[in-house]
């Protein structure tokens, strides 16, 4: 009891009349030190109550997305890696026509291109790879947003729409899975052209690999169709998800 | 009265001070992760009270490593610049770079275990594709591993491997912070 009468007497008064009576030193006799003992240990209880309290109601800290939320993301994913799908594409026909004086800047705008394409493409790959080994949990993903933490009435309105939606998921998937036949040929295809020509190519070896470099270009244009597709299907799968029945706006978090 | 309060003190004492020790002991409340690694091995990052707790130590040790992944494959590429670099010191950089990757691996399939324990679709998902990012940044060793197998290694290969390693790693931390509420590690 010492110990303690020491640690709190060497405490620093707060300026607060009410609470400067609670660091009166609790071995005096007094009335005040008195209430003082008790409200040390009155406050002690409060404070463990407090964090026990904090160590029950913690929940899963993830927030609730807002309808859409998924299927948004993903078109801008396919968005991008058209884009530069596209840019790659494009550096590659600009081989073509090269003459031995400009080839090498021409051949550094493609490694460029092929560069960027291997990074930026990384999570729409990511993405398509995980929605093809866990196929039916990116629907309840995206029925989780629909329906959020709702009421029961409003979770009922939003399962009637669910076999609905299934049949837009069943297409991203069938779409998705198109767009990774075509675009990993493609990616492969260049990668393994840059390995054979290195980073700075003699004109001679250019002007040998002009036919694979048409042949990948044609992959690209197909692996741009095939993402054209998917960004239809995911079009027509927001719209439809935007214009249905939600559950009530106080359920969705906000943005 | 004055007596009964003097014998009272000390129990008012004892039982707060008894109460706060429960308090901070590590007592499993429901929000709290079960451990995803095995019994005796050392974590790749603490334990907080809570799953959430857990799981945002697990992002934060995630970020760091694929920074210092990145870090490594940065350094590794000016080293693989320079005139004198031989294949000896190909051999410890790329040993050093895969370890640190393995390591990234090791630490994230963590934080995707515990991802699960929240049992909602959006979060496994959101590591699921985390994941398979990892898997597809490894492809960047290949073209180094193809050529360490043929005994023909050509400095440029491994300028490259280094140079995506760096960039998608950087990528790769991006999306692991954007990833951060569909893991349940922000509210």
């Amino acid at each position: 009891m010492n110990w303690h009468h020491q640690r709190i007497t060497n405490q620093p008064v707060p300026d607060a009349g009410g609470v400067a009576a609670l660091s009166s030193p609790i071995c005096s006799e007094s009335p005040p030190a008195r209430r003082g003992a008790w409200a040390w240990g009155l406050a002690a209880l409060v404070v463990t109550v407090l964090f026990a309290a904090g160590c029950t109601t913690s929940k899963s800290g993830a927030v609730t997305a807002r309808p859409g939320d998924g299927l948004r993301e993903y078109q801008r994913l396919v968005r991008d890696l058209r884009k530069d799908v596209q840019r790659t594409r494009q550096t590659l026909e600009a081989l073509a026509p090269v003459s031995q004086k400009n080839s090498g800047a021409a051949y550094a705008r493609f490694d460029g291109a092929l560069q960027r394409l291997e990074v930026d493409s990384i999570t729409a790959r990511a993405r398509v790879d995980a929605m093809e080994k866990r196929g039916e949990a990116y629907f309840k993903e995206w029925a989780e947003e629909i329906s959020g933490p709702a009421n029961e009435a409003a979770h009922r309105v939003a399962k009637e729409r669910f076999a609905e939606l299934h049949g837009h998921f069943e297409a991203i998937l069938k779409d998705t899975e198109l767009v990774r036949q075509a675009f990993g040929p493609f990616l492969e295809g260049l990668r393994e052209s840059r390995t054979k020509l290195g980073q700075k190519p003699v004109f001679a070896a250019m002007e040998m690999a002009k036919p694979n470099f048409a042949q990948l270009a044609s992959a690209g244009r197909q692996a741009e169709e095939s993402l054209d597709q998917l960004s239809k299907t995911l079009k027509a799968a927001a719209a439809d998800v935007m214009s249905g029945p939600l559950p009530p706006a106080q359920s969705i978090a906000k943005p | 009265m004055k007596h009964t309060m003097k014998h009272l003190r000390p129990f008012v004492w004892m039982s707060g001070l008894a109460l706060l020790c429960l308090t901070l002991a590590p007592l499993r409340a429901p929000g709290q992760a079960v451990s995803p690694w095995p019994e005796g091995t050392r974590p790749p990052f603490l334990q907080g009270p809570t799953l959430e707790a857990t799981l945002r130590n697990g992002v934060q040790a995630s970020i760091n490593q694929a920074r210092l992944t990145a870090q490594t494959a940065k350094e590794m590429e000016s080293r693989a610049k320079g005139v004198g670099y031989q294949r000896q010191n190909l051999w410890t950089d790329y040993q050093n770079l895969e370890m640190h990757f393995q390591n990234l691996r090791i630490t994230f399939h963590a934080v995707a275990k515990l991802a699960l324990q929240l049992r909602n679709a959006r979060a496994a998902n959101a590591a699921a594709e985390l994941e398979s990012g990892l898997d597809i940044i490894s492809e960047a060793f290949d073209p180094v591993q193809r050529e360490l197998q043929t005994g023909t290694v050509n400095p440029d290969t491994i300028v490259r491997m280094c140079q995506v390693l760096d960039e998608a790693l950087l990528e790769w931390q991006k999306e692991l912070k954007r990833c951060s509420s569909r893991l349940g590690t922000i509210r």
